[in-house]
């Protein structure tokens, strides 16, 4: 006898989803097949029992058995793309093992990023519009806004109720995988800005992951002088500062990763870093990192050979060159082709408003963007260099 | 039974002294992160500490190419073992560099 089950966004409520398989064991329902796209679950007829389950997601396809999970009484219950079930009937007391969760983790940032890249669009087709029609809003001249009757208004309607059904989705699956990543991910977050004894100062640091080199030598170079980093507020710009004299050695590593990656920070943690900053993005992950150490010592660093750390720079390299440069070159040509031939040819008398805005803001604008990117690519170049591994 | 392709081959040997560390450590048993770090240590005496962010990259990128398997072990580390796959590049890696000692210590008892 079997019987197959409808379980629309499973793969959003993974905890729940295991422990709806294991109910349905406990009934006496054996999960014999499943189809992640359809979100369809077959179970057969079987012996109630006791199963732990835990649900992978595998990019590759393998969904390999460590042999530790294997000796522990994990075995794949079923799989299907990169999707698998995998099972232990063992008490769960005696379970001392589990997967790890890094394929899950990826999948799920990926889909949060997307949806993040919609919700900017909406946002900003919806500024043009609202900047085309503003104007017109609040001008006194009578507007006068005509209905064109057409059969074809029914495309319209369809295309805005679709619009919605993709937004309200959106918004369901944001708020669902950030509550999946909180329960699966458990990340733990650098100290609660705190208000302990002792005299503080704050400074602000703004862009400095253009140059994060510079940063971690800034913050070596504060604790050397007894002003020991005691939180980073949020956004990453302000930072606090106490006074502990005397003064501890302390090594900075600033980290950016694509996504957010537990994994690698619970690496970092066991080998004694301490997190000090981690930033709220979902992609485009900064956090800081210090270690403490005896004078006298090699500074600790996470990246010990020059090709790991030239790897890492580039990585931070390529996005802002990536994010920045387009911009770049597209304020340029609307600024050199369009707006300082039309000024000068107007003369600076007769320009409007907007005009003197667009004519002074963009050049601003474009330093920032483009120095930005000449920041990245020197930091870069200095990465590249051999380091020496005492402190600065 | 060959469990390395011709393409980890290429990729793989020769190898970097990180990454042949790191299968070396996997060698007997799985260790988690900081295990991998304190065993390379102890195996050199000292002379080499491996950054966390060098080895959680290469663990990374041998898993891709599923020359390691991760579980969560006890505490949920993560915990690396190695597969048939990184054992045989490990050999073969160890075999390179048994030639080239057996060379390099021959040159040098045959120099004047």
């Amino acid at each position: 006898m079997t019987e197959t089950t409808f379980r629309p966004f499973w793969s959003f409520h993974i905890q729940k989803t295991e422990a709806w398989l294991a109910s349905k064991a406990e009934e006496g329902w054996r999960l014999t097949g499943f189809q992640p796209k359809t979100s369809r679950f077959t179970f057969t007829r079987a012996q109630p029992e006791h199963a732990t389950f835990a649900v992978s997601f595998d990019r590759s396809r393998n969904h390999p058995l460590p042999h530790a999970l294997e000796e522990d009484g994990w075995h794949v219950a079923s799989r299907r793309r990169k999707w698998a079930v995998y099972a232990n009937e063992k008490p769960s007391r005696d379970v001392k093992t589990t997967i790890v969760r890094d394929g899950l983790e990826s999948r799920n940032s990926r889909i949060a990023a997307v949806w993040w890249i919609y919700f900017l669009f909406i946002v900003l087709s919806l500024s043009m519009q609202a900047a085309i029609f503003l104007p017109l809003y609040l001008s006194d001249a009578p507007v006068t806004v005509t209905r064109v009757e057409s059969p074809l208004w029914i495309v319209t309607y369809t295309a805005l109720f679709l619009q919605i059904l993709v937004t309200v989705l959106g918004v369901y699956q944001l708020l669902a995988l950030k509550r999946e990543s909180a329960r699966l991910f458990q990340q733990k977050l650098p100290a609660e800005d705190t208000d302990g004894a002792g005299v503080k100062k704050h400074r602000m640091k703004p862009g400095w992951m253009y140059a994060p080199d510079k940063l971690e030598a800034w913050l070596e170079r504060q604790e050397n002088d007894g002003w020991h980093l005691e939180s980073v507020r949020p956004g990453g710009i302000r930072f606090r500062f106490t006074d502990r004299r005397p003064a501890e050695r302390y090594a900075y590593e600033v980290l950016f990763e694509g996504r957010a990656d537990a994994g690698a920070h619970q690496f970092h943690e066991e080998a004694g870093w301490e997190k000090v900053y981690a930033s709220g993005m979902v992609w485009q992950k900064w956090s800081i990192w210090r270690k403490a150490c005896r004078a006298g010592e090699p500074k600790p660093v996470m990246h010990d050979t020059a090709e790991d750390r030239s790897r890492a720079a580039m990585r931070v390299t390529r996005t802002y060159t990536i994010l920045f440069l387009p911009i770049v070159m597209l304020f340029a040509l609307n600024y050199f082709s369009f707006i300082l031939p039309n000024a000068l040819e107007e003369g600076s008398a007769s320009l409007s408003g907007l005009e003197w805005f667009n004519v002074t803001v963009y050049p601003f604008v474009m330093i920032f963007f483009f120095s930005s990117v000449v920041r990245v690519w020197l930091y870069y170049f200095r990465e590249r260099k051999p380091k020496d591994s005492s402190f600065t | 039974m060959s469990y390395a392709t011709e393409h980890l081959r290429r990729k793989y040997i020769p190898m970097s002294e990180t990454a042949f560390y790191i299968l070396l450590s996997l060698a007997d048993e799985p260790r988690h992160g900081y295990g991998i770090i304190k065993y390379v240590e102890r195996l050199t005496a000292g002379r080499l500490t491996l950054g966390s962010g060098t080895v959680y990259g290469t663990v990374t990128k041998m898993t891709r190419d599923q020359l390691l398997v991760v579980y969560a072990g006890g505490g949920r580390r993560k915990t690396y073992e190695i597969t048939p796959a990184g054992a045989e590049i490990l050999r073969l890696e160890t075999e390179r560099l048994k030639e080239l000692y057996t060379n390099a210590a021959a040159h040098q008892e045959g120099s004047p």
